[in-house]
């Protein structure tokens, strides 16, 4: 059996807490994760800590502000090259994008996403990304995980019927075909099949929380993240 | 179907190949091209007692300071190397698996050699100071097989596995709990015990690889290539 057993697909994978605590500014700390670092309304080193039966916990700080967020994007600085920014996730190239995660409590107005974006707005919204897939859950409006869709600034929203509840894992996954449709996954089920995506769009692997008012600190746990494309010839 | 990404959703999976990330370390804290994930403890250790082994990934050697000298694997415990050897809970609840790959060299006079899953490194061995632990353990001149010694809440139990211990000779070591945490222990692939009793749930067990020397005009060394866990994630 051949040792790379894809030769034309590069695939990632990032375990949570591996090469460290995900950090806001991880280009200023070696010991940090090199692979994402955090950003988001009031976002610091201090939202993301370990837990050691579920990962890495993403936590909005609480009592600053309306809309606080913890978003996990790759990173930007020069001197930390991550290969998840690096390598262009383009909607031609079969890009695969899969995340585990676990809710925590359900607070009010509170917010999350993951999925393939081009910005992670504040406060989060489906409207600013032209080019879009990404599960997300507003609470007080969703009672079902949504799948929200951009396509050259038309956005749709599909309810998938999976129903958001506390304290419990979820496998995301979107997978992009030959045709630019993205099928997305919940726990191995499909719940969504996307109109064709804008051709040649680069899009960024994400996930993230917003609270939804400022005395409530939201959390969630990141567990793994993994993502590929086909290798252009 | 689709073929997924992430295989395992459930469970988190960590692998070390020795010398991967380098040198393992007495204070991999302070020196940052070290090994992250793991340091070396023990009895008059230092950083002179690992180094890169060509053939079989790194060797730990103990010094010759005195009797009983040490050179144990523990994951690093310094808060600014994260290791997430030692961030997880490697608890029995979790259907903790445990494996190691080592080689031993001469077995010399009254040396020791751990592998397994325990709570401490106390200085000069004792199968008896860790309330909890699975561990093979080999003393010179008293067995002549692997032993597990297994203990659950300080009922200790030694069980002689019935594999020789063998100079020069490589073993693959794996400890996996089940889901009534009954500890499942194999050598080379061969079940070589099973604890009759549920394990202590929340147990603070940690990977433990190392070498103990019998005198202090000895030497002892262990070759250590692989250790891997696995867990299930936690469900609630």
């Amino acid at each position: 059996m051949s040792l790379i057993t894809k030769p034309h697909e590069i695939e990632l994978h990032w375990q949570a807490g591996r090469r460290g605590l995900v950090g806001a500014d991880s280009d200023a700390v070696l010991l940090e994760d090199k692979d994402f670092e955090l950003s988001g309304t009031s976002a610091t080193d201090a939202d993301c800590a370990y837990d050691s039966d579920q990962g890495l916990a993403l936590e909005t700080v609480g009592g600053v502000t309306d809309y606080e967020q913890v978003i996990m994007l790759p990173q930007t600085a020069t001197d930390n090259a991550s290969l998840w920014r690096e390598i262009a996730w383009t909607t031609d190239n079969l890009p695969k994008y899969e995340a585990v995660l676990r809710t925590d409590a359900l607070n009010a107005l509170m917010e999350i996403e993951c999925g393939l974006v081009l910005t992670m707005p504040s406060p989060f919204d489906a409207a600013t990304d032209d080019d879009q897939v990404k599960f997300t859950y507003l609470q007080g409006t969703d009672t079902n995980w949504q799948v929200c869709v951009s396509v050259g600034g038309a956005d749709t929203s599909h309810d998938t019927g999976v129903p958001v509840v506390a304290s419990t894992v979820y496998h995301f996954a979107i997978h992009v075909g030959r045709d630019r449709i993205a099928r997305c996954y919940i726990n191995g089920q499909p719940v969504a099949v996307t109109a064709a995506l804008t051709t040649a769009v680069d899009l960024l692997p994400t996930v993230g929380v917003q609270a939804g008012i400022a005395t409530a600190a939201c959390k969630i746990y990141v567990r793994e993240l993994a993502i590929s494309r086909e290798l252009t010839v | 179907m689709p073929e997924f990404l992430i295989k395992e959703p459930d469970y988190v999976t960590l692998h070390w190949n020795a010398g991967e990330n380098g040198l393992v370390g007495v204070d991999a804290t302070a020196v940052m091209l070290e090994d992250g994930d793991f340091e070396i403890t023990g009895e008059a250790v230092s950083d002179a007692d690992c180094t890169n082994n060509d053939d079989f990934g790194l060797d730990l050697k103990t010094s010759t300071a005195g009797d009983d000298d040490q050179c144990f694997i523990v994951p690093a415990a310094g808060a600014d190397n994260r290791s997430l050897f030692a961030e997880l809970n490697w608890g029995p609840e979790n259907e903790t698996e445990f494996e190691a790959v080592i080689k031993t060299e001469t077995l010399a006079n009254a040396d020791v050699y751990l592998v397994g899953l325990g709570l401490t490194t106390p200085a000069t061995y004792d199968a008896a100071i860790d309330a909890d632990q699975f561990m093979f353990s080999y003393l010179q001149g008293t067995d002549t097989n692997w032993q597990m010694d297994a203990n659950i809440a300080n009922v200790d139990v030694t069980h002689d596995t019935g594999v020789a211990v063998v100079a020069n000779n490589t073993y693959h070591f794996r400890i996996a709990f089940d889901e009534a945490r009954r500890a499942h222990c194999y050598i080379n692939g061969r079940l070589v015990y099973v604890g009759n009793q549920a394990a202590t749930a929340d147990a603070a067990l940690k990977p433990i690889v190392g070498v103990e020397a019998g005198s202090a005009n000895e030497s002892m060394k262990m070759f250590v290539s692989r250790i891997a866990m696995k867990r299930k994630w936690g469900v609630n």
